[in-house]
C-alpha cells in the first residue's frame, strides 16, 4: 500500500515561503496608471511594476517616478490620483461595506483625493512629514516638497482639516494653505490641472505562440503590440522601447533569447515586439509590459514539470549520489519518484545545476540534508558552490 | 381523522386554565421550489394545551424593510396552519419569513425563535429569466432604452457596489476599468466559484474575496452595458447581481433611432397569467381561478403600470355562491409614478405610519406629492366593500296562487310543504295535500308589520273573565288574558283593527316571517392625509390622520331585528411622527404619539346630548306612560281588574326634560352643534364615546375624564397625555476597537381603546420595554445577542372602584453563534421568562392593592448546529434545532389531596389515605409535597427536535432530508406525553439547459399519545363492581347497619344492595378498565412539482401535484385520501 509513497521522493524543496497576511487586506485597485508604477507589496523589501486593475492591500506602497502616474480607486469609492515623484504607503481598515478609515502616508509627492462621503464610520487622511488632511466628502490636493520641507492644501470641493506645523485650519473650497498656516483664497487658475492630464498615451495587446500549460523551460514568444490607450486601435507608427518585468525570479525573459532575466528591454518597430518568456518552475507566473506614456499590461503563464524532466532529475541526482559514494542518498533515493524540485536560491534551473554538478563545474557545499516527511516522502536539501 | 386532530385539541381541553406556555411550533420544510409571480402557500403544526387564538405569518420579500402580516388559517386538520401569499405580493429574490402564534391567554411565541432578526429565508425563482429592479434606470439618450430589469438574489449580509465604473461615461474617455466592491461579511462566497460577465459574455477577472477588477480588452459600444457579477455560496445555491453603466457615443446615428420599436421606445411590458386550484378537501373549493394581468409602459418620465387580478369558481358552484357573501378578492390597480407626483386608482396599500394608515388596502385613489424631501399624501376609498346580504323567505299561503310537489308556504305560524300541485287548499294535517315542516333551516323572524300592544288597554290578566288571547309584546306572540277586545282608550275593537290576535297562530302568522338570513357587510369609507419632510436629510417629521367609517345601509337588513347584527363605527386616528436619523441611517432615533376616537353608530346619543346639556341624571329626556297596575275603564265604567280595592283608570305619565322648555332647548342646540361636527369628522357621536372598556371612545380616556376635558376645555389637555399610544425606538452602532456594538431599545404603549381603521396591528392595553444589543467578534465568526423585554399588560389601574387583571412579564435572552470557517457552526440561545399575574383592585376610597393570582417562570433553551462539507464536488449541508423548553408554577402547592384514580399508584408514590383530612373517598391520597408526585409542578416541558439534510452535485440534483419531533410532557405525572414527529424529503432536478424544473417530495406526520394508566372520564370499564360508572379504588355491598357500629356485622346486619347476588357482605378491589390510547395518528403528504420555462416565448408553466391521506388507528372508518393538483401559466409580452 505504501508502494507509492516508497517511490516519492522530493527533491531540492525550498523552506518556506511565509505570507505575511495579518494586515493584508485589500482595499483599493489601480484604475489607471500611465509609466513605470512601483508596488513595495507587504512583507517585501522590494518594489515591483504594478499593473492596471492590480489590487492593493493595506500597507502597501506605491512610488512613481518622472513621468509616471497612478489612480487608485478605494473600497468606498474614493478616487486618488498620484502625481509623478510620489510616494504613498497604503494604510487602510474596512469597517463596513462602504466605510473605510483610510491614511495615505505621503513622505514625498503629490496627490489629489476625491474622497466619498462615508459616513461616521469613514475616515480619510493624507500624513505628510510636516501636516495631517483629515476629509470627508471633498476633493483637494496635497502637495508635500521634501526640498522645502513644505506640505501645501487645496481644497477644490468640500471642507479639509489640515493640522501642520502652523497650526489647524479648516480650509473650504477653492482655498488653500500651508502646513496648517493661514488659508489663501484661490481662484481658478491656482487650482492644480495635473490631474486631468495623467490618462496614459498607449497600451499592449499581448499574444503568447502557446496557449494552456507549458513544461518547465520551454520558451514562450509573446507579441507586442502597441494601441491608442483609448481606442484600442492599432499604431503601427509607434517605435521605441518597451520594459518587461517578471513578477519572480524563476520566470524569466529574454528579448531575443540569447540571454536572460527579470527585466529587459525589448525594441518595437512598427508597433510590434517579441519578447520570449520561460520559467525553471513550475506553477503560475506573470509579467508586465510597460513603456512611458504608457498604461502597463499583465500576462500571465503556468508551467509544469514533465515526467521525463522529473525522471531525468531523479537520475541525475542518482548519478550524482553514485559517483560522491552518499550511499544514504543513493539508497533512500532508489526506487522512488521526484515529486518535484526547486531551487530556493540563487539563480539558474535545476537542470543547469544537476548538471553542473555532474560535469564538474559546481560542488557539493556539505553533505545534503535528508528530512524524512513521515508520509512515504523524502525531502533532500543541497547545497551547491562553484568549484 | 377528523378524531385524532380532535384528540390533538383535546391537549388544550384538558387544561382549561392558562398553563403560561406559548404555543409549541412543528416547522414543515416546504417541498415545493417557489416562483415569483406565483402564490406562496407555507404551513405549520402548531399545539397548545389553550386553545390557539391567532396564528400569523410574517414576511417580507428581497430588501423590503418591514415584515407583512398575513394571518394563517386552520386547515382541515386543526393542528396545521396554512396561509396562501397572493399572487401579486410574490417578488422573486428571496423571501424572510416567521411564524407567529398566540394562545387564548395570550401566551405567545415566534418560530424561528429570534422572530424577524433571525427569520427563515428561501429563495424565490425568478418565473422569467430577470426580476424587476428596484430603481427604474432613466433614459439618457434617446434610442438607448435602459435595461428595463436587473437581476438579483443577493442576501442583505452580502453587500456589492460597482465602484467603477461611473454609471455614465463618455467613450472619448477611453476604455474603463470595472471595479466591484465585495463585502461578504458571513464569508459565504465560494471565491472560486466567482465568475464576472459583461453584457452576458464571461471574462477573466482578477477576484479576491473583497474586490473584482477586470480591464476590458476592446471599446464597448454606445449604450447600456450590463456587469453581472455570479458566485456560489458555501451550500453551492447560486447568488448574482447585476449593475449597468451607459456609455455616451459622441453623436447619435440618428437611422438607428428609428429602428426602435413602439415597444423598446416606451419600455412596453405585459404579463398575462392563469392559475387554477383543484383541492376537493373539505370546506375548501373544488376548483379556483386566478387571472391576472399587468402592463408596464413609460412616457419621459412617467411610468404607467396596470394590472389586475380575478379570482373565481367555475365547477363549485356552492364556492362562487359563498364568495359573493364574503370580501371581494378581484382587484384592479393603476399607478403612475412621475419626478412630482404618484398616483394610484384601485386597489393600494398607501402607507402614513404605525398608529395611523399601514397595512389596510384602500380601493379608491391615493395621491403622493413629492417636493424634495417633502411629501404628501392623500387616500380616499373603500376598505371594505358592499357584500350583499343572503335573504330567503318562505311567503304565505295564498289560495290563488298554484302550489307544485315540494313547495313552501307560511301558513298559521306553521311552515308547510306541498304534497302535490295545489291551489286554494289551505295547508292543514288533514287534506293529505300538506305536510308539516316540523325541521327546517328557516327561522321566524319579526316581519316589523305588528305593532306593539301595551294589554292594560285591554284589562289585562282580570280576576274575573276575560278571553285568551295573543298580543304582539314587540319580540315575540304571547299570549294572554284579556278582559275586553275593545282598547279603553280609543275605543275601537282590537282583533277588527289587527292589535291583537284570537290565537297565538295568528299572531306569528301576521308578525313573523320564516327566512334565511346570511349577513352581509356595509361599506366602510377610509379618507387620509399625511404630510412629512425630511430636514437636512437628518430630521424628519410626520404627521398623519385618517377618518374611517361604515356606511349604514338598511338595505343590508330587511327587517329591524337584523339591525344588531351590524356595528357601524367610526373611527379617528391622527398621529404625529419623527425621526432622527445620522450615520447613514444607523444612528435613528424615531418615536410616534396617536389619538384616536371610535364610535359605533348604533347607540344612543341620550346620555351624552344630557352631559354636554347639563341635564342632571334624574331627569329623563322623553316622557313616557307607566301602564303598571291601570285598571279596565270605558266609557266611565271601571272594573278593578287586579282586584286590589282601587281603581286607577289611568296610566302615569313620567315627565322629563321633553317638558323643559329651557332644557329642550339646549338639547337642541347641542344635537345641532352635535351634527354639524359629524358633517365634518363623517360620523355622528352617540352614548358610545363613554366606553373605554369596550375599546372605543378617545383613546386613552375614561368616559368621565372625557366628560372632564369636555368641560375643562384646554386646561384638561393633559388627560390626553395619559395614557396616550405612542412608541419611541432608539438603535445605534457603537463602534470599538475590536467591534461594533449594535445597541437597540423600544419603548411603546398603547390605551385600551386604542384603533385606527387602517392599521390593525397596534397592540392595545400594554406597555413594552424592548432592548437588545448585539456584536461580532472574530471576523464575526463570533456573533453575541442579549436581550431584556418588559411588558405590562393592562399598566393602568381602575380608575373606580373596581378590579382589574394585570401581567407583568420580563424575558432576558441571550444567543451566541460560533461559524468559524471549516469548522461546524453553533447557535445557542436562551430565554428566561418571569411572569406576575395579578389581581389590582381599586377600592371606594380609591386606594389600589393587588394580590398575585399567578407567578410562573419559563425557560427555552435553543441549540442549532449547522455542518457543512464537500465530498467531491458534492455538497452536504447538515442543520439541526434542539429546542427545549421548562416552565414552572411558582405558586403550584404540592401538599393536599389528590385524586388517584388508579389501583396502584396512589400508594406507590407515597400518597396517604387520610379519611379526616380527604373524606371518605378511596380515590383521595394525601401527598406532603416533598416529592415529585404526583406534580413536579403544573407546567409541562416541551422538546423540540429537527435536523435537515441536503445535498448539492454537481449535476442539476438536489436532495434535501428532514425530520423533527415534539415532544409534549406535562408535570401532571398523571398526563401522558404527546408526541408529533416529522419526516420531510425532496429531491429536485433540472433538465434541458435547466427550463424544465422537477421536484419531488413528501411529507410524513406521525402523531401519538399513549393511555395515561389512570382512568379519565368517559374510558370504558372492564368491571364497575358497583356498576356506578366511576372509578373506585374499593366498592362495597350496602347494608343496614343495625347495631350503628359502623362496620359490618354478620347475622346481625342486613344486606340493602347485594352487587354480585351472593348474600353475603362483599368488598371488591379497584374497578378495571381500558386505557384508552388518546391519540394515534399519521398524515401522508407527497408533492411533486413541474416548472418549465420557453425563455422564446417569455412563457412558463407550472405544475403541482399533492397527494394527502391520513390514518387515524383509533377508528376503523377511515378519511379517502385527497388529491390536489395546481396549474400555472404566464406569458409574457
Amino acid at each position: 500500500m505504501n508502494r507509492i509513497c516508497k517511490f516519492r521522493i522530493i527533491f531540492f524543496i525550498i523552506c518556506f515561503s511565509f505570507a505575511f497576511s495579518a494586515g493584508a487586506k485589500v482595499v483599493a485597485a489601480i484604475s489607471t496608471l500611465k509609466g513605470l508604477v512601483m508596488v513595495k507589496p507587504i512583507g517585501s523589501r522590494k518594489y515591483i511594476p504594478a499593473y492596471k486593475g492590480q489590487m492593493l492591500n493595506n500597507g502597501e506602497w506605491v512610488k512613481t517616478k518622472d513621468g509616471v502616474f497612478v489612480a487608485i480607486v478605494f473600497l468606498d469609492g474614493s478616487n486618488i490620483k498620484i502625481q509623478q515623484q510620489t510616494e504613498v504607503k497604503i494604510s487602510s481598515y474596512r469597517m463596513t461595506a462602504k466605510e473605510l478609515k483610510t491614511n495615505l502616508e505621503m513622505p514625498k509627492g503629490q496627490a489629489w483625493s476625491n474622497v466619498a462621503d462615508q459616513g461616521a464610520g469613514g475616515e480619510f487622511t493624507i500624513t505628510t512629514p510636516t501636516a495631517v488632511a483629515s476629509v470627508k466628502g471633498t476633493e483637494f490636493d496635497l502637495e508635500y516638497d521634501i526640498d522645502k520641507g513644505e506640505t501645501t492644501l487645496i481644497v477644490l470641493a468640500g471642507e479639509v482639516e489640515f493640522a501642520g506645523e502652523l497650526g489647524t485650519i479648516l480650509a473650504g473650497a477653492m482655498e488653500s494653505s500651508k502646513d496648517g498656516g493661514a488659508i489663501s483664497k484661490l481662484s481658478q487658475e491656482d487650482l492644480p490641472s495635473w490631474q486631468k492630464k495623467t490618462d496614459p498615451g498607449w497600451t499592449f495587446k499581448l499574444k503568447p505562440d502557446k496557449l494552456g500549460k507549458q513544461q518547465t523551460e520551454k520558451i514562450i514568444k509573446v507579441g507586442i503590440q502597441i494601441l491608442n490607450a483609448k481606442s484600442k486601435v492599432f499604431n503601427n507608427s509607434f517605435s521605441g522601447n518597451v520594459t518587461v518585468n517578471s513578477q519572480n525570479s524563476e520566470l524569466m525573459v529574454s528579448a531575443d533569447g540569447s540571454s536572460w532575466s527579470s527585466s529587459v528591454n525589448v525594441t518595437i518597430n512598427g508597433g510590434r515586439g517579441v519578447v520570449q518568456v520561460k520559467s525553471s518552475r513550475q506553477g503560475k507566473s506573470e509579467i508586465i509590459v510597460n513603456a512611458d506614456n504608457a498604461e502597463s499590461k499583465i500576462i500571465g503563464f503556468e508551467y509544469y514539470q514533465s515526467k521525463g524532466q522529473k525522471r531525468a532529475s531523479k537520475g541525475k541526482l542518482a548519478s550524482i549520489a553514485s559517483k560522491k559514494g552518499n550511499d544514504k542518498l543513493s539508497q533512500m533515493i532508489k526506487d522512488k519518484v521526484l515529486l518535484k524540485s526547486q531551487v530556493t536560491a540563487g539563480a539558474g534551473s535545476v537542470s543547469d545545476v544537476l548538471n553542473k554538478l555532474e560535469t564538474g563545474e559546481l560542488e557539493l557545499d556539505g553533505d545534503p540534508d535528508i528530512i524524512d516527511n513521515g508520509d512515504g516522502t523524502v525531502t533532500v536539501k543541497m547545497k551547491v558552490k562553484p568549484i | 381523522m377528523v378524531r385524532w386532530l380532535i384528540c390533538l385539541l383535546s391537549v388544550g381541553i384538558l387544561v382549561s386554565q392558562d398553563d403560561g406556555l406559548p404555543p409549541n411550533f412543528v416547522y414543515l420544510e416546504p417541498i415545493e421550489d417557489f416562483y415569483g409571480g406565483d402564490p406562496i402557500t407555507l404551513e405549520i403544526i402548531i399545539t397548545d394545551r389553550n386553545e390557539i387564538e391567532q396564528v400569523s405569518l410574517f414576511y417580507r420579500f428581497n430588501d423590503n424593510i418591514e415584515f407583512i402580516q398575513r394571518e394563517m388559517q386552520v386547515s382541515y386538520q386543526p393542528v396545521i396552519y396554512n396561509v396562501e401569499i397572493p399572487i401579486d405580493e410574490v417578488e422573486s429574490g428571496f423571501i424572510q419569513y416567521y411564524f407567529w402564534a398566540k394562545d387564548e391567554y395570550y401566551n405567545e411565541a415566534a418560530w424561528p425563535s429570534g422572530g424577524e432578526d433571525m427569520p427563515m429565508v428561501l429563495p424565490i425563482y425568478p418565473t422569467k429569466q430577470i426580476q424587476e429592479k428596484k430603481e427604474p434606470i432613466s433614459e439618457i439618450v434617446e434610442g438607448f432604452h435602459p435595461p428595463e430589469k436587473l437581476e438579483g438574489n443577493l442576501p442583505y449580509y452580502l453587500e456589492i457596489g460597482m465602484l467603477a465604473p461611473f454609471f455614465e461615461i463618455n467613450q472619448e474617455e477611453g476604455v474603463p476599468i470595472i471595479v466591484l466592491s465585495i463585502y461578504d461579511a458571513e464569508e459565504i462566497v465560494a471565491l472560486e466559484s466567482v465568475n464576472l460577465l459583461i453584457d452576458g459574455e464571461g471574462v477573466d477577472s482578477f477576484n479576491s474575496p473583497d474586490m473584482i477588477t477586470y480591464i476590458p480588452t476592446d471599446p464597448f459600444d454606445p449604450g447600456y452595458h450590463i456587469v453581472r457579477y455570479e458566485s456560489n455560496n458555501q451550500a453551492g445555491e447560486k447568488l448574482f447581481t447585476e449593475f449597468s453603466f451607459f456609455m455616451h457615443e459622441k453623436s447619435l446615428d440618428e437611422s438607428e433611432i428609428k429602428k426602435v420599436s413602439w415597444k423598446d421606445k416606451i419600455n412596453f411590458k405585459g404579463d398575462f397569467g392563469w392559475n387554477t386550484d383543484y383541492d376537493p378537501s373539505p370546506k375548501k373549493p373544488l376548483d379556483t381561478h386566478k387571472i391576472n394581468s399587468s402592463v408596464k409602459f413609460q412616457l419621459g418620465d412617467y411610468i404607467f403600470k396596470l394590472s389586475g387580478l380575478m379570482n373565481t369558481h367555475i365547477i363549485d358552484f356552492e364556492a362562487r355562491e359563498e364568495a359573493t357573501h364574503r370580501q371581494p378578492s378581484t382587484r384592479l390597480k393603476f399607478l403612475m409614478k412621475s419626478p412630482y407626483l404618484d398616483f394610484n386608482y384601485g386597489d393600494n396599500s398607501p402607507e402614513f405610519s404605525e398608529f395611523s394608515l399601514k397595512g389596510t388596502r384602500v380601493r379608491g385613489v391615493s395621491t403622493k406629492f413629492k417636493w424634495g424631501t417633502w411629501e404628501t399624501s392623500f387616500v380616499s376609498g373603500e376598505t371594505k366593500h358592499w357584500v350583499d346580504n343572503g335573504f330567503i323567505q318562505i311567503l304565505s299561503w295564498d289560495n290563488i296562487l298554484e302550489y307544485f310537489p315540494g313547495d313552501q308556504v307560511y301558513s298559521d305560524g306553521l311552515i308547510w310543504e306541498s304534497n302535490t300541485i295545489n291551489i286554494g287548499i289551505p295547508p292543514d294535517t288533514l287534506s293529505g295535500n300538506w305536510f308539516l315542516v316540523t325541521e327546517s333551516e328557516y327561522s321566524l323572524v319579526p316581519n316589523d308589520g305588528c305593532t306593539a300592544v301595551e294589554p292594560a288597554m285591554y284589562g289585562f290578566d282580570p280576576i274575573n273573565g276575560g278571553d285568551t288571547l295573543a298580543i304582539w309584546s314587540g319580540s315575540e306572540c304571547e299570549e294572554v288574558i284579556l278582559y275586553s277586545r275593545i282598547n279603553m282608550m280609543t275605543g275601537k275593537d282590537g282583533v277588527e283593527n289587527g292589535e291583537i290576535y284570537l290565537n297565538v297562530e295568528e299572531c306569528l302568522q301576521r308578525c313573523k316571517t320564516p327566512i334565511i338570513y346570511q349577513k352581509g357587510f356595509p361599506i366602510r369609507q377610509l379618507q387620509g392625509f399625511r404630510t412629512s419632510k425630511d430636514f437636512y436629510e437628518h430630521a424628519k417629521f410626520g404627521i398623519s390622520a385618517i377618518r374611517s367609517w361604515d356606511v349604514r345601509d338598511e338595505n343590508l337588513t330587511p327587517y329591524s331585528i337584523f339591525h344588531e347584527g351590524y356595528t357601524y363605527e367610526g373611527n379617528i386616528a391622527a398621529a404625529g411622527d419623527f425621526s432622527f436619523h445620522f450615520n447613514h441611517d444607523k444612528t435613528v432615533l424615531s418615536g410616534e404619539y396617536g389619538l384616536s376616537m371610535t364610535i359605533d353608530q348604533t347607540y344612543s346619543d341620550t346620555l351624552l346630548l344630557k352631559n354636554i346639556s347639563n341635564i342632571p341624571d334624574s331627569l329623563s329626556l322623553y316622557s313616557y306612560a307607566d301602564w303598571s297596575g291601570v285598571d279596565y275603564c270605558y266609557q266611565n265604567q271601571c272594573v278593578d281588574i287586579n282586584g286590589d280595592g282601587n281603581i286607577i283608570s289611568t296610566p302615569e305619565f313620567v315627565e322629563g326634560a321633553i317638558e323643559n322648555d329651557t332644557l329642550w332647548a339646549e338639547l337642541t342646540e347641542s344635537r345641532k352643534n352635535l351634527n354639524n361636527l359629524a358633517q365634518k369628522i363623517g360620523f355622528g357621536l352617540n352614548d358610545d364615546i363613554n366606553g373605554f372598556t369596550e375599546g372605543r371612545g378617545v383613546s386613552g380616556l375614561t368616559g368621565p375624564e372625557l366628560g372632564r376635558l369636555i368641560d375643562g376645555g384646554l386646561d384638561s389637555l393633559h388627560l390626553l397625555l395619559k395614557r396616550p399610544a405612542f412608541k419611541v425606538v432608539f438603535k445605534t452602532p457603537i463602534p470599538f476597537y475590536f467591534t461594533e456594538l449594535n445597541f437597540q431599545t423600544e419603548f411603546n404603549q398603547g390605551p385600551l381603546n386604542y384603533l385606527s381603521h387602517g392599521s390593525s396591528s397596534i397592540q392595545t392595553d400594554v406597555r413594552n420595554w424592548k432592548n437588545k444589543v448585539s456584536f461580532k467578534i472574530w471576523k464575526s465568526q463570533m456573533a453575541f445577542t442579549i436581550g431584556y423585554d418588559n411588558q405590562i399588560k393592562s399598566p393602568w389601574d381602575p380608575e373606580t372602584e373596581g378590579e382589574i387583571k394585570r401581567s407583568i412579564t420580563n424575558t432576558k435572552s441571550g444567543s451566541i453563534g460560533l461559524s468559524f470557517r471549516n469548522l461546524p457552526g453553533l447557535n445557542y440561545s436562551i430565554r428566561l421568562q418571569d411572569r406576575q399575574d395579578l389581581l389590582v383592585k381599586k377600592s371606594a376610597d380609591g386606594v389600589s392593592n393587588s394580590d398575585t393570582t399567578g407567578l410562573k417562570q419559563l425557560s427555552t433553551h435553543t441549540i442549532a448546529p449547522t455542518y457543512k462539507l464537500n465530498l467531491g464536488k458534492t455538497s452536504i449541508s447538515l442543520n439541526g434545532n434542539i429546542t427545549l423548553v421548562n416552565d414552572l408554577d411558582v405558586l403550584t402547592d404540592t401538599t393536599g389531596c389528590f385524586e388517584i384514580l388508579n389501583s396502584t399508584k396512589g400508594e406507590e408514590w407515597g400518597g396517604v389515605r387520610d379519611t379526616s383530612v380527604c373524606g371518605t373517598n378511596e380515590n383521595l391520597f394525601i401527598f406532603e409535597g416533598t416529592n415529585n408526585y404526583p406534580f413536579k409542578n403544573s407546567g409541562t416541558q416541551t422538546s423540540t427536535y429537527t435536523g435537515a439534510l441536503s445535498f448539492s452535485f454537481p449535476i442539476p440534483l438536489s436532495l434535501n432530508l428532514g425530520w423533527g419531533m415534539s415532544t409534549n410532557l406535562p408535570n401532571d405525572l398523571r398526563q401522558s406525553e404527546t408526541v408529533i414527529t416529522v419526516f420531510s424529503t425532496k429531491v429536485g432536478y433540472k433538465l434541458f439547459d435547466k427550463k424544465l424544473n422537477i421536484t419531488i417530495g413528501g411529507n410524513y406526520v406521525i402523531g401519538s399519545k399513549s393511555g395515561n394508566g389512570f382512568w379519565d372520564s368517559g374510558e370504558e370499564f372492564i368491571k364497575d363492581w358497583n356498576q356506578n360508572e366511576k372509578f373506585d379504588l374499593k366498592s362495597y355491598d350496602e347494608y343496614d347497619d343495625l347495631d350503628e357500629n359502623n362496620i359490618w356485622t354478620e347475622g346481625v346486619d342486613t344486606l340493602k344492595v347485594d352487587y354480585n347476588d351472593n348474600d353475603l357482605f362483599d368488598v371488591y378491589g379497584a374497578d378495571t378498565f381500558i386505557d384508552k390510547i388518546e391519540l394515534n395518528n399519521a398524515k401522508l403528504t407527497l408533492k411533486s412539482g413541474f416548472q418549465y420555462k420557453i425563455p422564446e416565448q417569455n412563457i412558463t408553466i407550472g405544475l403541482n401535484l399533492d397527494y394527502t391521506k391520513a390514518v387515524d388507528n383509533l377508528k376503523t372508518e377511515q378519511d379517502d385520501p385527497v388529491f390536489k393538483a395546481k396549474l400555472a401559466i404566464k406569458y409574457g409580452f
